[in-house]
């Protein structure tokens, strides 16, 4: 089964290294993938040091794109499982295998969440009265419980990928992801993680921007909850 | 209407056409965009002949001065012109975004084939 890690990094090359050491050890079956977005720093040397694999986007699309050219790449040649991880150091290693043995069971889409044992890193107060609000509107527009709807640390199947292939959202994509794969109909499982707050640089949502990510989502969560059935169309 | 403004508003929506039909000519226009501008510089110009048009309409819509009439014509074609324009803007973010993701890959592919070539010759 050939698995892939999808990294999305923008100016990390102060956490890559110990995360790509830290995956390497914890997952030595799996290829890394880290995509570039266009960093204005060491972000791409520091990859081909430890000999990674490695696209350079020749500019910046943000993290909706990024993680996209991972999961166009995956559909290119040919993965069974892509799995997500954030190039910050936030998500944990060692629950990939978790996430892998989820994926194999037959889940289309396996989310890692860090509100089911409430542990770990859980975010500022007012971030986790976002997330909740996310995880309500989810409940009622699409009858799932997801309690952690913006966590970037997810593993998908071959069909999964080739949606997101074709499909995904530009900007802030996790929740409105999350409500596009219900409505398709594949199934969504949550595992419980625990994770690290970020060890260096910043989180790419700012307290204006938040307010704007609100809105933006809130309003792509609903729009997806309504009219996404075009795609299945095409099947 | 006015007859000054009726006399600015031909000048100006016969350039304006003439212009945009220019521009298309030498192809700085493409066609495909230059169409709403194309349509609704015609319907100016049928307007500063015709004034009596924009009198009819500000008359079924209970408008008092024609001229607001003529400010509500205008205004919907702004509106539809900037319209057709997020619409084409999307659709170039979307193919630009594409691109820049099947480059990123294919970029990918050759260094990595560049890379097998050298340590080959080695």
């Amino acid at each position: 089964m050939k698995i892939l890690l999808i990294i999305p990094a923008y100016n990390e090359e102060k956490n890559l290294p110990s995360v790509l050491t830290s995956l390497k050890q914890n997952c030595p079956q799996c290829d890394i993938l880290v995509v570039d977005d266009c960093s204005n720093d060491g972000t791409r040397k520091v990859c081909k040091n430890v000999n990674v694999n490695v696209v350079s986007l020749p500019v910046n699309l943000g993290i909706g794109g990024a993680v996209q050219t991972g999961y166009k790449y995956a559909n290119y040649f040919g993965y069974d499982i892509a799995i997500q991880v954030d190039g910050d150091g936030q998500h944990n290693s060692e629950y990939i295998n978790e996430l892998i043995v989820k994926i194999s069971d037959g889940v289309d889409l396996c989310i890692g969440s860090r509100f089911i044992e409430k542990q770990g890193f859980q975010s500022t107060a007012l971030r986790r009265v976002g997330i909740n609000y996310f995880s309500k509107l989810i409940k009622i527009l699409s009858k799932k419980l997801i309690t952690d709807p913006t966590s970037g640390f997810r593993a998908c199947n071959r069909k999964v990928i080739e949606c997101f292939a074709k499909e995904y959202p530009t900007d802030y994509p996790e929740p409105e992801t999350v409500v596009f794969i219900c409505k398709k109909d594949f199934s969504i499982c949550e595992i419980p993680v625990i994770m690290n707050d970020r060890a260096e640089g910043k989180s790419s949502i700012t307290k204006i921007k938040s307010i704007y990510y609100l809105i933006k989502v809130s309003i792509a969560i609903i729009i997806a909850s309504i009219s996404s059935n075009r795609g299945v169309k095409h099947e | 209407m006015n007859n000054i403004l009726q006399v600015i508003l031909i000048c100006c929506s016969i350039v304006f056409f003439l212009f945009i039909f220019h521009m298309v000519k030498i192809r700085k226009l493409e066609l495909k965009y230059a169409l709403t501008w194309i349509l609704s510089s015609i319907i100016f110009v049928i307007i500063a002949i015709f004034p009596k048009i924009v009198s009819f309409i500000a008359e079924i819509l209970f408008i008092k001065e024609p001229v607001n009439a003529l400010f509500l014509i205008i205004m919907f074609f702004v509106i539809f012109i900037i319209f057709t324009l997020t619409i084409a803007l999307s659709s170039v973010v979307n193919k630009c975004k594409t691109l820049t993701q099947e480059l990123g890959i294919l970029k990918m592919q050759l260094d990595n084939s560049e890379n097998n070539e050298r340590t080959d010759c080695h």
